[in-house]
């Protein structure tokens, strides 16, 4: 065979997805004829279609013996065939005879897409000569040439200059008044807003492209400015910031926001046209008048036109006189102009944008459906057209062209596969479609992202036909078939099966399951027929053995045919080399696909992506998407959920119940290689590596949760690679949820569980019985009693520790809860290690840890481990390492607090004794005695103290207080702490408070008493007064004495 | 040390508790003494007054009481000595004050009674003749000022300003000439003695010539 020729023929004639630059002997040999194109009349959409066939579109609206004015549009979506269809068109008629088609008569102007720019459109209406205005022509070859020497940044600037020119001229006041135009051509003109319009896919290089680049994106010249250009809230800052006046006033009117921005983008789109036009040096007049008198010129030459445009999208700037020059209908006022039969394609997008009157103006529309090329045997016969011009020599497609191109008479290689195939009639020949059969040709197109003829030729026949030549040519690094829509096998267990056969690298298992997936039935099932031959999957092993695979020996025992049919699995080989496959037949026609997708439901929807999903990530390496959900799955899969027990007994395996439950209830821990979301496998508990064992672990968990349990056909499979996968594993998962050290011991979660508890009691000032071991733990365990008065009391080094308990109070809970949930023994299933109110725990272990802490006296400092983990387990330890040294800090503090109590205490006091102290408390109370009797008030709270305090009693209990206090002095700090913990030094302290205020208010009272005393002299001036009047008695006695009386009563 | 602040307070307070106690005696005995000035004061101005209006002859005999002048030189003597002693309190001054109210109620008994007496008949003949002077203003104005400081509470300033308004009446009248008969007419009818037999021809036509017919009334006293 001749592999080089094949593939020569296939990319230099017959594939080319631009059907303008295939030869036209390629294309009529290719050529599939449309049978259901929807005609429709007027420029309306809403019409009702008729259906014709190509020919009957060509026999009913191209040839135009009555001379009809017609603009039909052919209209339909990128890549549907609508170049193909104007081309046929074109090619049918100038093949007419000339009774249909007289070049004396009717002149025939082609204008193509290759070059969808203006400047392309340009250049052919050169080519074809039909400038017939000097001046226009000279112009249009100006720009042409033009356009091609000046570098893109060069044509942006022109083009930016053009818009900014204009809008600075704009005096119309329609939209801007003149003054805010030249705002806008100043801000317009702003170095940074310049920029920004000229960056890749900023409005200026949209309208370069539009001018120049051939491009397959309708894009209107409404669309070259959007609101994105002038949206950047930090351009219009640094415009209003640093920019001139006039362009940071616009630029504020812009900051106002949407309408404004809107209104600009309207109002600089319309200048769009004249730009272009401008930039072309060609004015809308002069655009005109290369149709009109081209129309004019025919009809004096006593011609017609008849003109087919392939993409009217590049006659932007140009394509509204283009249409008004076209629509003009002969005859009347306009009897210079000859007859115009136009045909123009426009996709659909432009279409919908076409102006109303324009719409009115066109006589037909020609709307290439789905309907005209979905179906079956509509793609399968066009695979055989191209195959066999794949395989033909390419003299006699050529020949045959120039005979005429009958179809009957169409040349039929002389390919030969390795095995009787499939083939498709072509006129009346059979033509084979090896290497595609029908069931990979509807599969793969099925598979397409875009399910258009062009995507059909490009991304199926040419690309697998590329990989089979290079297969052929090379003999190594197969890569045929391709699988672009990773369309697993239905059988899973031969796909795995597939997966273990060692003797094939990666890439050909996969090329294995591709072939099985696409062109067979789903299955790799092996049956040998009546006649010897052995069928794979229902392929004729000599195709495997053609493309490289010839050393499958198929999965499991090879059956006979008559058994198989016996056994109602397996019906006879397909004439094509390819079986049925066993599960739902394969969807032939895109036009049933919409059926198809509604009654798939959501559930059969998820469950085909999941396992497409995990094919991809295990065959090619893509990345796993559906993570959380296997990851969930995998989760309940070894804890449990619901009422299905995990498959895991941990408590059996010596890990508490609890502790698996919470290490993995955050799916975080599991992380499977090549997952698409971010993980972090430095923290995973669980790894899924990417091999075949993990993917059929991960299969029979989509599998287990598509039929909601293991009542499915292959159950029994999937549950051993699932339990396959676990056994295999389960020892490591064992020792990563228990983070269990290098000797497999589990780190001692009790014991610093434990002591945990204790320093926070003791640091809150809680009791805790230490009497033995089993006192402790029930102490421990026991509700925690409400904190005392005094825990936050003491020297701030204290203060300092109680507000880290209190800080750190859910990890102080979060411990306890663990000692609690985790040596407590779970019955039943993991996921109800929370819900049991029957606690069974395990004392050994507790004790043993309690015992351990009683005899370290609680101070397990060296024991924790070096560097704590930041998980469940080891949040305790991390916690305790922090409070050992803040504890050592702390009885530091306290000690120091203590000895500076005594020393204040001192000069109150005189010596620390006992008769002292009973001295000065009574004397207290004197004196609050002699307070109340001269009605000196004093603080209630302390006056009520020492009318109830017993001097002696109370002396007594200072003095205790202050021996123990100092008995522990230099003593390690977990002894401190116990002794500091009951907080007795705060006696002496509440005493030398009280001593302080005492003395202060004894102070004040003694200043009072003194200065009211002072204040209070005797009156000198009171004998001066008594002598005073003493003399003035005097006075009277003598008055008296001489009054004369009245003796008569 | 703590116990010797205290002590120190404790001293500190009772000797302010023993000065107040101090003060408050003084106090007392200094608000006696107020009051007694103001009980000596009265004394003196009542017995002033007694003195002036017997030797006015507004009241022709002496006033005070001997009784009265008894207890009053005895409270005398006994504030007197309470003050030699500093011992002088607001009862003693109770007592005196006690008293001086019963003097000055014998005063002013002997005012109310007296100086009408006094001044009546003067006031009486100058308010009848009063239109028949050169100043009749003038007279009917001292005549309503005698009747208003016989009104009024005694004082010693009531005492002189009652015995000089007489004695400007007096003038008056004395400069007011009248035939015998019309005065003695006159008379009668000021003090409302006088009859329809007193209206003698010679009258009649003193009358008329004072145009006081007209002002004439009869009256049948009950």
């Amino acid at each position: 065979m001749n592999w080089d020729r094949y593939r020569s023929v296939m990319e230099r004639y017959a594939i080319k997805t631009d059907d303008m630059a295939t030869e036209d002997a390629y294309f009529m040999a290719t050529h599939m004829p449309f049978a259901q194109l929807e005609v429709l009349e007027g420029g309306q959409t809403t019409a009702a279609p008729d259906y014709l066939s190509e020919e009957e579109v060509f026999e009913k609206l191209v040839y135009n013996p009555e001379n009809l004015h017609r603009l039909i549009i052919v209209r339909g979506n990128n890549g549907t065939g609508k170049s193909h269809l104007i081309r046929y068109l074109k090619a049918r008629l100038e093949n007419s005879p000339s009774t249909i088609y007289d070049p004396r008569t009717e002149q025939l102007i082609f204008l193509r897409r290759l070059n969808n720019s203006v400047r392309g459109v340009f250049s052919q209406l050169l080519d074809q000569k039909v400038i017939q205005d000097p001046d226009v022509e000279e112009k249009m070859k100006k720009f042409v040439h033009s356009s091609e020497a000046m570098g893109e940044d060069e044509l942006k600037t022109k083009l930016w200059l053009a818009y900014v020119g204009t809008v600075n001229n704009d005096k119309t006041n329609e939209t801007y008044r003149s003054v805010e135009c030249r705002n806008i051509a100043q801000f317009l003109s702003d170095s940074r807003v310049e920029r920004h319009l000229m960056r890749e896919n900023g409005a200026i290089s949209r309208c370069c492209r539009l001018l120049t680049t051939p491009s397959d994106q309708v894009l209107k010249e409404t669309t070259v400015f959007t609101a994105d250009d002038f949206s950047d809230s930090k351009l219009l800052k640094a415009v209003i910031r640093a920019g001139s006046e006039e362009a940071a006033d616009f630029a504020t009117t812009l900051k106002e926001g949407g309408e404004q921005i809107a209104k600009l983008v309207q109002y600089l789109n319309r200048f769009t046209r004249n730009v272009v036009q401008q930039c072309a040096d060609i004015s809308s007049e002069s655009t005109k008048s290369v149709f009109e008198t081209l129309r004019r010129d025919l009809k004096r030459q006593g011609k017609n036109l008849t003109l087919f445009i392939e993409d009217f999208t590049g006659f932007t700037g140009i394509d509204t006189e283009l249409i008004t020059v076209l629509s003009t209908e002969h005859g009347g006022d306009y009897a210079d102009l000859c007859r115009v039969t136009a045909i123009i394609g426009i996709t659909d997008g432009y279409y919908g944008q076409f102006k109303d009157n324009f719409k009115d103006r066109v006589t037909h529309q020609i709307n290439v459906t789905e309907r005209s090329y979905g179906t079956e045997n509509f793609l399968v016969h066009m695979a055989a057209r191209y195959l066999n011009a794949v395989y033909c020599d390419p003299e006699e497609i050529q020949r045959w062209n120039r005979e005429g191109a009958v179809l009957d008479e169409l040349p039929i290689s002389d390919f030969t596969p390795p095995c009787p195939w499939e083939s498709e009639s072509i006129g009346k020949k059979e033509a084979t479609l090896y290497p595609f059969n029908r069931k990979a040709l509807m599969a793969l197109y099925q598979s397409l992202p875009v399910k258009t003829p062009r995507m059909f030729l490009k991304e199926v026949i040419r690309a697998q036909l590329k990989e089979y030549f290079d297969g052929k040519k090379f003999g190594d690094e197969w890569r045929f078939p391709l699988n672009p829509g990773a369309v697993s096998m239905s059988n899973a267990p031969h796909s795995s099966a597939i997966d273990r056969q060692e003797q094939f690298s990666p890439e050909d298992r996969q090329r294995l399951k591709n072939v099985f997936a696409l062109w067979g039935d789903g299955s790799a099932r092996g049956v040998r027929d009546t006649g010897g031959t052995v069928y794979f999957g229902g392929l004729n092993r000599a195709f495997l053995e053609d493309i490289g695979l010839s050393q499958f020996a198929g999965v499991g025992r090879i059956e006979t045919a008559g058994a198989a049919r016996e056994s109602g699995q397996e019906p006879p080989p397909a004439p094509g080399g390819a079986r049925p496959e066993r599960r739902a037949p394969v969807q032939t026609g895109t036009a049933k696909a919409p059926n198809q997708s509604a009654r798939e439901d959501a559930e059969t929807r998820k469950y085909r992506r999941l396992r497409e999903d995990i094919e991809a990530w295990y065959a090619a390496n893509e990345a796993l998407q559906y993570t959380n959900e296997y990851k969930t799955w995998l989760r309940n899969f070894l804890c449990g959920s619901g009422s299905s027990p995990g498959a895991v007994n941990w408590q059996d395996l010596g890990v508490p119940a609890y502790l698996a439950s919470e290490r993995l209830s955050d799916i975080g821990v599991i992380y499977i290689e090549g997952q698409s979301n971010p993980g972090n496998p430095g923290r995973a508990l669980i790894t899924v590596e990417r091999t075949v064992e993990s993917r059929d672990a991960l299969l029979a968990l989509v599998e287990y949760d598509h039929a909601k349990g293991w009542e499915f056909s292959d159950a029994a499979y999937y549950q051993q690679k699932l339990i396959t996968w676990l056994e295999r594993r389960k020892a490591g998962i064992l020792r990563s949820v228990c983070a269990a050290g290098e000797d497999g011991e589990m780190p001692p979660v009790y014991t610093w569980c434990l002591a945990l508890g204790y320093l926070r009691a003791r640091i809150l000032g809680q009791p805790v019985d230490t009497s033995s071991p089993l006192a402790a733990v029930k102490s421990l365990f026991a509700p925690a009693p409400p904190v005392p008065d005094a825990a936050g009391g003491g020297s701030e080094g204290w203060s300092g520790l109680v507000s880290v308990v209190q800080h750190e109070q859910a990890n102080f809970d979060a411990a306890q809860e663990l000692l609690a949930l985790a040596s407590n023994t779970t019955m039943g299933a993991v996921q109800r290690a929370r819900s049991s109110s029957v606690f069974l725990y395990h004392t050994d272990q507790l004790l043993a840890a309690a015992e351990h802490l009683l005899a370290c006296n609680w101070d397990i400092e060296d024991e924790l481990p070096r560097e704590a983990e930041n998980n469940l387990l080891f949040h305790s330890a991390a916690l305790l390492k922090k409070l050992y040294p803040k504890i050592r800090q702390a009885m530091d503090a306290e000690e120091r607090y203590g000895a500076e109590l005594c020393s204040r205490l001192t000069p109150y006091l005189g010596a620390l004794t006992q008769e002292n102290l009973i001295e000065t408390l009574s004397a207290i109370q004197d004196l609050f005695f002699l307070f109340l009797q001269q009605g000196i008030p004093v603080r209630g709270a302390l006056r009520d103290k020492y009318e109830a305090l017993k001097p002696e009693e109370y002396a007594r209990c200072v003095q205790s207080a202050l021996a123990q206090f100092s008995e522990v002095e230099g003593k390690d700090a977990m002894t401190r702490l116990t002794v500091y913990s009951e907080h007795k030094i705060e006696l002496a302290a509440d005493l030398l408070r009280d001593f302080q205020e005492i003395e202060s208010l004894a102070e004040k009272e003694e200043r009072n008493a003194q200065r009211q005393t002072d204040e209070s002299g005797r009156n000198t001036g009171l004998d001066a007064c008594a002598a005073a009047a003493q003399e003035e008695m005097a006075a009277r006695w003598e008055q008296l004495s001489a009054m004369e009386v009245n003796d008569a009563d | 040390m703590l116990i010797d602040t205290i002590a120190s307070c404790t001293a500190a307070i009772e000797r302010k508790a023993e000065v107040k106690q101090h003060r408050q005696a003084d106090e007392a005995f200094l608000f006696a003494i107020g009051k007694l000035n103001q009980v000596n004061s009265a004394l003196k101005e009542t017995l002033l007054c007694m003195a002036e209006l017997h030797r006015r002859n507004i009241s022709p005999k002496p006033i005070l009481k001997s009784s009265t002048r008894e207890e009053l030189l005895r409270c005398t003597n006994a504030c007197g000595r309470a003050l030699d002693k500093g011992e002088l309190d607001s009862a003693a001054v109770d007592a005196f004050a006690a008293h001086l109210k019963t003097a000055q109620a014998e005063l002013a008994a002997a005012w109310k009674r007296d100086a009408p007496a006094y001044a009546g008949g003067p006031n009486g003949y100058l308010t009848m003749i009063s239109g028949l002077t050169d100043d009749p203003r003038a007279a009917r104005a001292l005549s309503a000022a005698i009747r208003t400081t016989a009104g009024s509470p005694v004082s010693q300033k009531g005492i002189l300003a009652l015995s000089e308004q007489v004695e400007k009446a007096n003038r008056m009248i004395s400069s007011f000439s009248l035939k015998p008969d019309v005065e003695s007419f006159l008379k009668k009818v000021a003090a409302g003695r006088a009859t329809v037999l007193d209206l003698t021809p010679d009258i009649l036509e003193w009358l008329r010539e004072q145009r006081l017919l007209g002002k004439l009334r009869l009256d049948f006293p009950s």
